[in-house]
This record gives structure tokens, sequence and C-alpha cells, in this order.
């Protein structure tokens, strides 16, 4: 039976590094889901999930019921979004010799390119969403979590959780059948 | 109701084990300060937290040892002045002391007067 999030975090308060790890290999996916639901760009989303876990650590007292540490955590991703958007947005404003790019960390581009693009393709369709859709998505369809689940995370009522989630698929779908289409036009007009 | 999952793969971050890897070990090495200050905290209170029961036990053992080995010499020398009652011998009690606290009561006031003239022992 693996071990409680309550037992980590109180391990984790000592100094524990095994447990610190064990929470962050437990939870970084969703906290990244959220993140990515949030800036969408991943290398972003990797920034402030870093960020966040951090925070975490150094504000391990303040997380009152430490079996619940998951939506406490989540709570801290999306305020680091948050001021990760203003702080983007003054980045962006700066000139471009001042600016600290973000570095390209893929380990090798080209190796999936394939699989890049139709990222891009998914982040690009995601950004037309609402960030609370963008969460209702990524957590349903690619973590795997029930209606129940996010509403309880969330705090909303679990209709509006499905109504969410059909309204995303919809507009996914769309834009990304949409895209995929001219597309394939596209390349029946170059041949 | 759109009720079709979509295939989201291409978002998932654990696709790519190494990228994921290095994202694992860049929070962990970066809570090192964090977590090596917390140990460093706690670590006098954990510690003697962590050595009050083995503390206790080995104590009670000691007194367990030492009495039997009191109880033992007193046997093997033979004392004559050796008072009969248990722990209260064993600590030395005056002997009528011990009498009255093995039968529960109090002296009387001659009994007193006798302990302190030493008439008793």
């Amino acid at each position: 039976m693996p071990e409680s999030d309550g037992s980590l975090v109180e391990r984790a308060r000592r100094g524990d590094a095994d447990a610190f790890e064990r929470l962050v290999r437990r939870h970084l996916r969703t906290a990244y889901l959220t993140a990515v639901a949030a800036v969408a760009e991943p290398a972003d989303a990797e920034d402030i999930c870093q960020d966040a876990f951090l925070t975490a650590l150094e504000r391990l007292e303040d997380c009152r019921q430490p079996d619940r540490f998951l939506p406490w955590l989540l709570r801290i991703v999306r305020n680091r979004a948050h001021s990760f958007h203003r702080y983007r947005a003054v980045r962006r404003a700066l000139p471009l010799d001042q600016v600290t790019t973000v570095a390209d960390r893929s380990a090798d581009p080209a190796r999936d390119a394939t699989r890049s693009e139709l990222r891009q393709k998914l982040i690009a369709g995601l950004e037309t969403l609402p960030p609370v859709q963008r969460e209702v998505v990524l957590l349903h369809d690619l973590e795997g979590w029930r209606h129940r689940e996010i509403a309880e995370l969330l705090q909303i009522p679990e209709g509006t959780v499905r109504a969410h989630l059909s309204y995303a698929r919809r507009a996914l779908r769309n834009r990304l059948g949409c895209e995929l289409w001219q597309e394939s036009v596209n390349g029946l007009a170059t041949d | 109701m759109d009720s079709q999952r979509i295939d989201l793969s291409p978002l998932d971050p654990m696709a790519e084990p190494e990228r994921w890897e290095r994202l694992v070990r860049a929070i962990t090495r970066g809570a090192w300060p964090e977590l090596n200050r917390r140990a460093a905290v706690q670590s006098p209170f954990a510690l003697l937290a962590s050595w009050a029961r083995p503390m206790l036990s080995t104590a009670a053992i000691l007194i367990l040892l030492s009495a039997a080995a009191i109880a033992l010499t007193r046997r093997q020398t033979g004392a004559p002045d050796a008072p009969p009652f248990g722990i209260a011998g064993e600590l030395d009690v005056p002997v009528p002391a011990a009498l009255w606290l093995s039968e529960e009561r109090a002296p009387t006031v001659v009994e007193l007067i006798l302990a302190q003239e030493g008439g008793a022992q």
C-alpha cells in the first residue's frame, strides 16, 4: 500500500528528501497539466512547477490538511501561473537584448517532429479555451480524473464540469479538425 | 453532450522520459537547501525523542540489576544486621519504620521515643 500524502508531508517537514521526491513524482504530472492549462507553453509550465514545488516545500507548515496535499499544491501552481502571466507580459515589453529567453529544453527537437507539431496544434487549440475548460479537459482526457474528482478540486458542481468538458471537446475538435482539414487542402494544392 | 474523449497524449509530459527525469531532478536538487535546513532544525529534538525510550528502558534494567546485585551481596556476606523487609531493608530504612510501613499504621508516642533513642535497633 503506498504511503499516504499525509505521512509524506510530515516526513518532508522534517527534511526527509526521499519523502519530498515521492511527493514530486506522485503529483508533478497533475501539477504540470494544471500549469499547461494556465500558460499553455510546456517550458513555462515546467518553470512554474519547479517554482510551485519549492514554494510548497518552504510553506509546508501552511498545509493544514496534509492528506489533501494535491489541492493545496495546485492552488500554488495556479497562483504561480497567474504571476507568471504578469511577468511574461512585462518580459515581452522589454527590448530584445535585455530579454533572457527561455531556452528550448527539448532533448532532441527533430526526434519527434510529428508529435511536436500535434502538440503545438493542441496548445494553440487549448489557448482559445477559458482556463477552467483547459484544466477540466486536460485532467479528464489526459490525466484520467473523474467528473466528481475534478468538481471537488475546482470546487464547482459536477454538472458544470460535464458542461465545461463537453464545450472544450467540441471547441477543440472544431478548431483542430478545421486546421487539419486546411492543412490537407494546402497539401493537395501544392502537389 | 460531446462524450468522445480527445486524444491529448502529445501533451503528456511523460512521453519524453528523459526530459521528465530532468525536471524531477531539477526540482529535487532545488529543494536540497530547504530540506537540509529543515533537517538541521529538527535534529536536536528528534535525537532526544529517539533516545528517550531506550534510555528509560536501560535505566529500568539497571535499577533491577542493581537491586538484585545488592540483595545477592548481602545474602553472601550474611550480614547479621540486614533488615528483613524487602525494599525498605535494601534502602536501609530503620527496622521500626519498616515495620510501621509494612503494617500500614502510625507509630505510637512510645515507639517514636524508643526509635529515637535507638532502643529498638
